[in-house]
C-alpha cells in the first residue's frame, strides 16, 4: 500500500480534528477526501505531509514516517497546499529555478509547464496571474521533482468554472500518466469526475469509502423516472415494480423508484401488452451529491455511532 | 542537493525580489541615510571632524536596525504568509532557509552601509584615520554579529503584530547604551557597565578604533571576538528555536536552555571584554 493509516488521531487543544481513521491507499489514479469544513481533510493530508504530529495512531507513506522520514518523503511527494504563497516579485521562470535548486533531480522546467498549460508565461511576474494561472503554478512547483505521489489540498478552491476546468484536465492527464493524486475538495461533482475512489469525512472520521459508483448504488437515494405515454395508461404494473406515483410534469408522469431496472422491465411488458405507446423516457440516477448530503445529513448520526462501535470493538 | 546551494538559490529569489520592490529599496538603502542627514548637518553642523566621530555611532545605528527591523520582520512576515510552509514541504532543511535570509540580509546591509558611507564621505569629506580596509572588517565582524541575532528575534516573534515590540526590546537598549546615538564617556558608569554587556558598544568600540583613532587591525580582535561570539550564540539560538509556522509552538525547554546561552555570553562578556577606549572623554 502507498499510504496506510491506522487509528490516527489529531486533537487541537482538546477538539478532535481526527478522530481514529484507518485507511489504506494503494497506488494509481486519484482519490479524493471529500467533506465539509472541519471534517479533518487538511489535517489528514498535513499529517502525511510530515507538517503535522498525530496525536495518536500511525501514518506511512512509502512506509516512511511522515516525520522521522520527511527528507526522504519529500523527495517522493509532491505537495500543493490549500493556501499558496508564492514570492510576488519573481517571475514563473524564477520562482521554478529556486524549487529547482532544493531538489536533487528536477525535470525541464520547460516540460513542467508545459504539462500545467503556462508555457510561453515564463517571464511573468507571480503577482501579476490570475488565480487560476497560480495555482497552476503550485501545481507546476508540486510537479517539479517528479514525484510518484501527489498531494493537492483544494486545488480548485475559490477558481471560477473555467480554471477549474484547466485544473481537472491537468488532474485527469497526471493519473493517466500513473501518478497517484490524492486530493482534498469540497466539490461533489470534481470528485466524482476525477476520483476513481471517493473517501467521506465528516467530524474527524471516515464515513463512506467506494468509487463514486460503488457509493451511489450503496445509498438509499431514489431514482426518479418521468415517462410519456400516448393512448390507455395503468401504472399499476409499475407501482407493484415498486415506483411510487409523484404526479405529473406536464405530459410526462413522474416516479420515484429504489430499483429502476425492475420499473423499466415492468413498463416494457406494460407496453407490449399494448397499455400505450411510449413517446419520451426519462430517468435521474442518484448523484455523488445525494449520496454526499445522505452520509452529511440524516446518516451522519449514524455514521458516527457505526465508527463508535467499530473503535470500541477494535479496541 | 546541498545545504549551500539550497541556501544561496533562497538568498538569490529574496535579493531579486527586493531589487524589485520599491518600498524594500527605499527602507534598505534611503531611510538609514535620514540618521545621516539628522546627525550630519544637525548634531555635527556639516564639520568633517565631527562627522568623523559621529560615523562609527551612526554605521553601529544603521546595522542595528537594519538587522532587527528590516531583516527580521522580514523572516516573521514570511512564516506568517505561509511562505515557509511552502518551502517545508520540500527537501529543504531549516538551516538552509535561515543561510538564505542571513546572505540575503548581508548582502543587503553590506550595500547599505556602503552607500552610507559613500553619500557621508561625499557630502561632509569627512576624514578617515584608519585603513579602509579595518574598516571593512569591522562592518564585516559587525554583520556577522547582527544578522544572525536580528534572525533570532525573526525565528522567536510569532507574527507581524508582536514581534515589533520584541525588537524594541532589544534594539533601543543597543542604540542608547552603546554610545550609537550619544557618547559612551557621557553615561553615568553604571549605565556603562550595562553598555558593556552589549554587542552594539563592541561594534561601536572597534569602529572608533578603525575609523577615528586609526589602529592597527591587532587592537580591533577585542571588539571583533566579542562581535563574533554574539554571533555563533545568534546562530545557535536559531538552529535551536527556528519555527516554520507561526502555530508552532516554541520550544520551552530549548528557550530556556537558549537564554541561558544567551546569559553565559554575556557574564564572559562582562569579564573578559575588552576595555572601552570610548569610555573616555576625548582629549582625557
Amino acid at each position: 500500500m502507498l499510504i496506510e493509516i491506522e487509528k490516527l488521531v489529531k486533537e487541537y487543544e482538546g477538539q478532535r480534528a481526527l478522530a481514529g481513521v484507518d485507511l489504506a491507499i494503494a497506488a494509481g489514479g486519484t482519490v479524493g477526501l471529500l467533506g465539509p469544513n472541519g471534517a479533518g481533510k487538511t489535517t489528514l493530508v498535513e499529517i502525511l505531509e510530515g507538517l503535522r504530529e498525530p496525536t495518536s495512531g500511525r501514518a506511512a507513506v512509502f512506509g516512511l514516517d511522515p516525520r522521522r522520514d520527511a527528507k526522504a518523503l519529500r523527495l517522493r511527494i509532491g505537495v500543493q497546499l490549500q493556501a499558496t504563497a508564492l514570492p510576488q516579485e519573481l517571475r514563473i521562470s524564477e520562482v521554478l529555478r529556486l524549487y529547482a535548486a532544493l531538489y536533487p533531480r528536477t525535470l525541464a522546467p520547460r516540460k513542467v509547464l508545459e504539462q500545467v498549460e503556462l508555457t510561453g508565461k515564463e517571464r511573468a511576474l507571480v503577482r501579476t496571474l490570475s488565480g487560476g494561472e497560480r495555482q497552476r503554478l503550485s501545481l507546476a512547483l508540486a510537479l517539479l521533482h517528479d514525484p510518484e505521489l501527489l498531494i493537492l489540498d483544494e486545488p480548485t478552491a475559490a477558481l471560477d468554472p473555467v480554471a477549474r476546468r484547466g485544473v481537472h484536465a491537468i488532474v485527469e492527464r497526471l493519473a493517466a500518466a500513473g501518478k497517484t493524486v490524492l486530493l482534498t475538495t469540497h466539490y461533489i461533482e470534481e470528485a466524482e469526475k476525477l476520483c476513481k475512489r471517493v473517501i467521506l469525512l465528516r467530524q474527524g472520521r471516515v464515513v463512506a469509502d467506494g468509487s463514486p459508483f460503488e457509493l451511489i448504488g450503496r445509498a438509499a437515494g431514489l431514482s426518479t423516472l418521468w415517462i410519456e405515454v400516448e393512448g390507455p395508461f395503468d401504472a399499476t404494473p409499475l407501482e407493484a415494480a415498486g415506483a411510487v406515483a409523484q404526479g405529473r410534469e406536464g405530459r410526462h408522469l413522474r416516479f420515484s423508484v429504489a430499483d429502476p431496472g425492475a420499473v423499466v422491465v415492468a413498463l416494457g411488458d406494460l407496453l407490449r401488452a399494448g397499455g400505450g405507446k411510449l413517446v419520451d423516457l426519462r430517468m435521474r440516477r442518484p448523484t455523488l451529491e445525494d449520496v454526499y448530503l445522505e452520509w452529511m445529513g440524516e446518516n451522519a448520526q449514524d455514521g458516527d455511532q457505526e465508527n463508535q462501535e467499530k473503535e470500541e470493538k477494535s479496541a | 542537493m546541498s545545504v549551500v546551494r539550497s541556501s544561496l538559490a533562497l538568498a538569490r529569489s529574496y535579493l531579486i525580489e527586493n531589487s524589485r520592490s520599491r518600498a524594500a529599496i527605499f527602507w534598505t538603502l534611503a531611510f538609514p541615510q535620514l540618521f545621516l542627514f539628522v546627525f550630519g548637518f544637525i548634531f555635527a553642523e556639516g564639520k568633517p571632524e565631527k562627522v568623523a566621530y559621529m560615523m562609527p555611532g551612526l554605521l553601529t545605528l544603521t546595522t542595528i536596525t537594519s538587522a532587527f527591523f528590516g531583516y527580521s520582520m522580514r523572516l516573521v512576515a514570511e512564516r506568517e504568509r505561509g511562505a515557509l510552509r511552502r518551502l517545508r514541504v520540500t527537501p529543504t532543511p531549516a538551516g538552509a532557509v535561515v543561510a538564505g535570509h542571513m546572505v540575503h540580509a548581508m548582502a543587503n546591509l553590506s550595500a547599505a552601509l556602503l552607500f552610507q558611507l559613500g553619500l557621508a564621505l561625499a557630502i561632509f569629506r569627512f576624514p578617515i584615520h584608519g585603513s579602509l580596509g579595518n574598516l571593512a572588517l569591522m562592518l564585516f565582524a559587525g554583520e556577522l554579529a547582527f544578522v544572525p541575532l536580528g534572525l533570532f528575534v525573526g525565528c522567536i516573534g510569532r507574527d507581524t503584530r508582536s514581534a515589533p515590540a520584541l525588537t524594541n526590546l532589544i534594539v533601543f537598549p543597543q542604540m542608547f547604551l552603546s554610545g550609537a546615538a550619544m557618547p559612551f564617556f557621557l553615561l553615568p558608569a553604571w549605565v556603562q557597565q550595562l553598555g558593556r554587556l552589549l554587542p552594539a558598544t563592541y561594534l561601536n568600540e572597534g569602529l572608533q578604533r578603525a575609523m577615528i583613532a586609526g589602529l592597527p587591525t591587532a587592537a580591533l580582535a577585542g571588539p571583533i571576538a566579542v562581535l563574533l561570539l554574539f554571533g555563533v550564540i545568534g546562530l545557535v539560538l536559531n538552529s535551536m528555536l527556528f519555527r516554520w509556522e507561526s502555530s508552532d509552538p516554541l520550544p520551552g525547554g530549548r528557550l530556556a536552555a537558549g537564554l541561558m546561552l544567551l546569559a553565559l555570553a554575556l557574564g564572559a562578556v562582562a569579564i573578559w571584554g575588552p576595555a572601552l577606549s570610548m569610555a573616555v572623554a576625548p582629549g582625557r
